[in-house]
């Protein structure tokens, strides 16, 4: 194990996360809010602490699997715990168990939150709060590798721990450009949803936090009525859209940038979300018209709550805990599969979806015709055989832990078959409202500390699609050779 | 640059390395699906998998805007193929491997209407190599530059020579002619000397001269240098083929083993000169029966690293003035060159170089023109010539003003001008129109003025 190497990339990490505290705490300052004294401590610990750890020789730059996940692993977690800090230090949020629960949210992109009254928190911890959904969404580690010249071949095994989906592919030779123009897709998302909302008569603050909460898809609101309390249509058509947009693979996005206009056509997973997406919203639509009286406005509600839910953005214009039991089963899948890969979304990822798809019409043929040789293949490319079994494989592990974290807050809580199975989806799926008591409407406060520690690694697990983050408490890792 | 390499064998995975850290954008298109997952986990460069003949397949690696094609796939029709496609796509540059001595020979005349702008072929480059090792007897390694007008030869240094425990500065006086220790490799170190530095036993020294010049370090050494005569050869594979052709009328005489009836006599019709035996080249016995032991040189050329690497250390272990054993797979030459044979070479390395040489070449400045590159010891120190031009900075005047503005680690070797090879003193100075050999430890140099230091260099302008 090169520990030289994890220290430094801990230690890059570290710095980045101390310039966005930083950020945090210019907007506090801006804001005229009384809570910037909360980001001091955390700055100077990214700073005095990440510092030294950039100067750590290693004999060597090269690293393996082993330590890219290492990596990836420790980031998200060292990450989680100083993003803890701001909360703690001011006294906003007393229990430090609800602080990382809180942090964790942000980073994962998930948007749960304990906090009854959001409003009560100053409006630079809210800052922090919502920006921390930016960091998360793209990744911290793609960013460092963006900002700081890593050397060695390895970092695509960071770009691999950290990104979603199947095989995260480079859209230029180098790794530095990649991720630069990866971020650069990312910014400039970012720059239209902000100008929109801005055009739409948000405030800039305001605008500026629904971007964080809607590119990174991660959904925390910062007002106690969320995004319908505004009373702002074309907002919400902004925001409804974009979460959208931003569950699709930037590297799309990117293509298209670059001349292949018809890329999203040609991308099957991409294809197959929308279809699938647009499909549940026919249905919701019809199965909600009694309560809306009219197609319109059932379609929009339809529409934005399916975009939220299925973007795990986790936005609500509507209390859909109050919708019939088909709409909610639907939005229910919705929330299990998620976006796409390589975008900012959780979920189990579409692509999955259509892997499993064409791996169960294979066998079906096997079955019939047992001498038949069949590749599964997805955009005319045969996936290997490992890669098939890998996301069988990931299929039943993902179970496994959702089942695993619903039977644990099951037994902690004692709280109903709903609201707990929705919490464990919706944090290991990383959308944040779930149904029951943690409703839209409400929250995780009525959790208990130990059941807000599973749900805090469920989240964690389910950006880091599992591996990276489930690795690093097994003991294998750490055995030498 | 923007480089593709189809291909991503053993050279195209080698080359790709080198490229890419030299800051190339580097593609690599193959259609296996192990290997392209083993370099893109390993390698900062993009993998494509696909057949590289494909025009689809290339057009998706960015063949339109590429400035390099460098084919290295196993057959050479792939790879001529390969190239007459790229070029038709828009690439601007082409290289192919051609193994085959025949086509090897006739490409010379069709390189143009096939679009291939350079053909390498290792085997070739390989049995140069060890023709130049045979005749410089007493020395490891020898490149020549300036058109074989200077050499730069590698020699161990042995507790006989009375160099070991002496300072570059106290010998120098005493050599009969003028020549320059430009490096030295001790362990896995590589060190370009200054005046106090101290050598050791068993450090391997580069000079740098005049051949005439170098030859006489080689009697101040007080090794015999004889003309070797009968030379030894395990393995009758292209390069033993191409070595005898190249060496034929020199007076040496070739004795070669091979295992494999039908290639000995297809080598009798081939090379009608050596003496083929027919048998096993790693086997003692056979070697003892064919008279190792009378031999002048060992040269393994079998297609199995270990089998040459065996038979070059029984070689050695007999006391043959000259070894020279080929290796293929292994990477690290540094963990080889422990083993105490005299020249160990590797055709990939090779062939990396002279692309990478090539690659250079098209990157730098038409006047302060690139030509040619010897890499010592993994990458580490670097010998390159170049020609100065118009552009060079600090034109006439003299090095000792210029030791602030030459790059730390980086040595002028030695300029050649018309038919004087000048080692350089304080008081000379680089003309328009000089061959510059330097030696680099920083890496990377594609033209002469990248020796001087930028920042004084901008601070003064």
């Amino acid at each position: 194990m090169n520990y030289g190497i994890i220290a430094r990339t801990l230690g890059y990490v570290m710095m980045v996360e101390g310039s966005f505290l930083s950020l945090s705490a210019v907007a506090s300052l801006l804001t005229g809010a009384s809570d910037v004294g909360s980001f001091y401590p955390p700055i100077l610990l990214c700073v005095l602490g990440g510092y030294p750890l950039t100067r750590i020789k290693s004999k060597s730059d090269r690293f393996f699997v082993k330590e890219g996940l290492m990596i990836a692993g420790l980031s998200w977690l060292v990450m989680v715990v100083i993003g803890a800090l701001p909360f703690y230090i001011g006294g906003h949020i007393p229990s430090f168990v609800d602080c990382l629960f809180e942090s964790a949210s942000g980073f994962s992109t998930t948007g749960a939150s304990i906090l009854t009254d959001v409003e009560a928190l100053p409006r630079g911890l809210l800052f922090w709060r919502s920006l921390t959904h930016w960091l998360g969404g793209m990744g911290v580690l793609v960013l460092m590798m963006a900002l700081v010249p890593l050397s060695g071949g390895s970092s695509l095994l960071l770009m691999r721990a950290e990104s979603t989906g199947l095989d995260p592919g480079k859209v230029v030779p180098r790794m530095r450009e990649t991720a630069r123009r990866l971020y650069t897709v990312y910014i400039a998302l970012s720059a239209i949803v902000l100008v929109a909302l801005l055009l739409c008569g948000m405030t800039f603050y305001d605008a500026a936090l629904t971007m964080f909460g809607t590119v990174g898809t991660g959904g925390f609101a910062h007002t106690n009525t969320g995004i319908g309390g505004f009373n702002n249509l074309p907002a919400e058509i902004v925001v409804g859209v974009f979460m959208f947009v931003c569950s699709v693979n930037f590297g799309i996005y990117y293509q298209m940038f670059t001349g292949q206009r018809l890329a999203f056509f040609k991308n099957t997973e991409a294809v197959v979300y929308t279809a699938m997406v647009g499909a549940v919203v026919l249905l919701i639509s019809f199965n909600i018209l009694p309560i809306y009286g009219s197609l319109s406005a059932a379609l929009h509600q339809a529409a934005f709550q399916a975009s939220s839910l299925v973007s795990t953005t986790g936005y609500a214009t509507a209390n859909f805990d109050l919708w019939p039991d088909l709409s909610r089963a639907l939005l229910m899948v919705l929330m299990f599969m998620g976006g796409c890969a390589g975008s900012t979304a959780g979920g189990f990822k579409a692509i999955r979806v259509v892997v499993i798809y064409k791996a169960i019409r294979r066998e079906i043929n096997h079955i019939l015709h047992p001498r038949r040789v069949q590749g599964v293949t997805v955009d005319d490319r045969m996936l290997s055989e490992e890669m098939v079994r890998g996301v069988l494989l990931f299929f039943a592990l993902y179970v496994a832990l959702l089942v695993g974290s619903f039977l644990l807050v099951l037994m902690i809580d004692g709280l109903d078959l709903l609201t707990s199975f929705s919490s464990a989806l919706t944090c290991i799926s990383n959308v944040g409202p779930a149904f029951g008591l943690a409703g839209p409407m409400g929250n995780f406060s009525m959790f208990s500390g130990y059941s807000k520690l599973v749900l805090t690694f469920t989240m964690m697990a389910g950006r880091l699609e599992l591996y990276p983050f489930l690795l690093l408490f097994s003991p294998a890792m750490y055995k030498k050779g | 640059m923007y480089i593709i390499v189809v291909g991503g064998g053993k050279v195209g995975y080698t080359l790709a390395q080198s490229l890419a850290i030299e800051n190339n954008d580097v593609v690599i298109v193959d259609s296996d699906d192990s290997t392209i997952r083993r370099t893109s986990e390993s390698l900062d460069v993009m993998t494509i998998r696909g057949n590289g003949l494909s025009a689809a397949v290339l057009r998706q690696a960015g063949v339109t805007d590429a400035d390099l094609v460098i084919a290295v796939m196993d057959s050479d029709e792939t790879n001529i193929v390969c190239c007459l496609t790229a070029k038709k796509l828009g690439a601007k540059h082409t290289i192919a491997r051609i193994r085959d001595p025949e086509y090897a020979l006739e490409l010379g005349d069709l390189k143009d209407d096939f679009g291939i702008d350079m053909v390498i072929n290792p085997e070739l480059q390989a049995a140069v190599k060890i023709s130049h090792v045979l005749r410089f007897a007493s020395a490891v390694d020898v490149e020549t530059f300036a058109g074989g007008r200077v050499e730069m030869v590698a020699f161990k240094v042995l507790p006989t020579d009375g160099l070991a425990g002496r300072a570059i500065a106290d010998i120098t006086p005493a050599l009969p002619e003028p020549v320059l220790i430009c490096a030295v490799e001790r362990g896995d170190e590589v060190f370009i000397p200054g005046g106090s530095f101290v050598l050791e036993e068993k450090d391997k020294i580069h000079i740098i001269g005049k051949p005439t010049n170098t030859t006489a370090f080689s009697r101040f050494l007080k090794r015999p240098d004889k003309r070797l005569r009968n030379v030894m050869i395990v393995g009758g594979s292209r390069i033993a083929v191409y070595l005898i052709k190249h060496m034929t009328g020199t007076g040496m005489h070739f004795k070669l083993i091979e295992q494999s009836e039908n290639r000995c006599t297809h080598l009798c019709e081939l090379i009608p000169d050596a003496t083929i035996i027919l048998g096993d080249g790693t086997d003692e016995a056979v070697l003892e029966s064919e008279g190792i032991r009378g031999m002048d040189a060992f040269v393994a050329l079998t297609d199995r690293d270990e089998e040459n690497l065996i038979a070059g250390l029984y070689a050695t272990h007999l006391g043959l003035p000259k070894v020279v054993a080929k290796i293929n797979r292994i990477g690290s030459m540094k963990v080889v060159d422990r083993l105490g044979i005299d020249s160990v070479l590797s055709p990939r390395m090779l062939t990396t170089d002279e692309i990478i040489r090539y690659v250079r070449a098209l990157g730098s400045s038409q006047d302060s023109g690139f030509e040619s590159l010897y890499r010592i010891v993994d990458d580490k120190v670097e010998a390159l010539e170049f020609i100065a031009g118009e552009s060079t900075r600090y034109l006439g005047v003299p090095l000792r003003a210029l030791t602030d503005r030459i790059m730390p680690g980086t040595l002028i070797a030695t300029i050649v001008r018309g038919d004087k090879t000048i080692i350089p003193l304080g008081g000379d100075a680089i003309e328009q129109g000089d061959r510059v050999i330097v030696i680099t430890g920083t890496g990377s140099l594609s033209d002469l003025n990248d020796i001087f230091r930028r920042d004084v260099f901008r601070s003064e302008v």
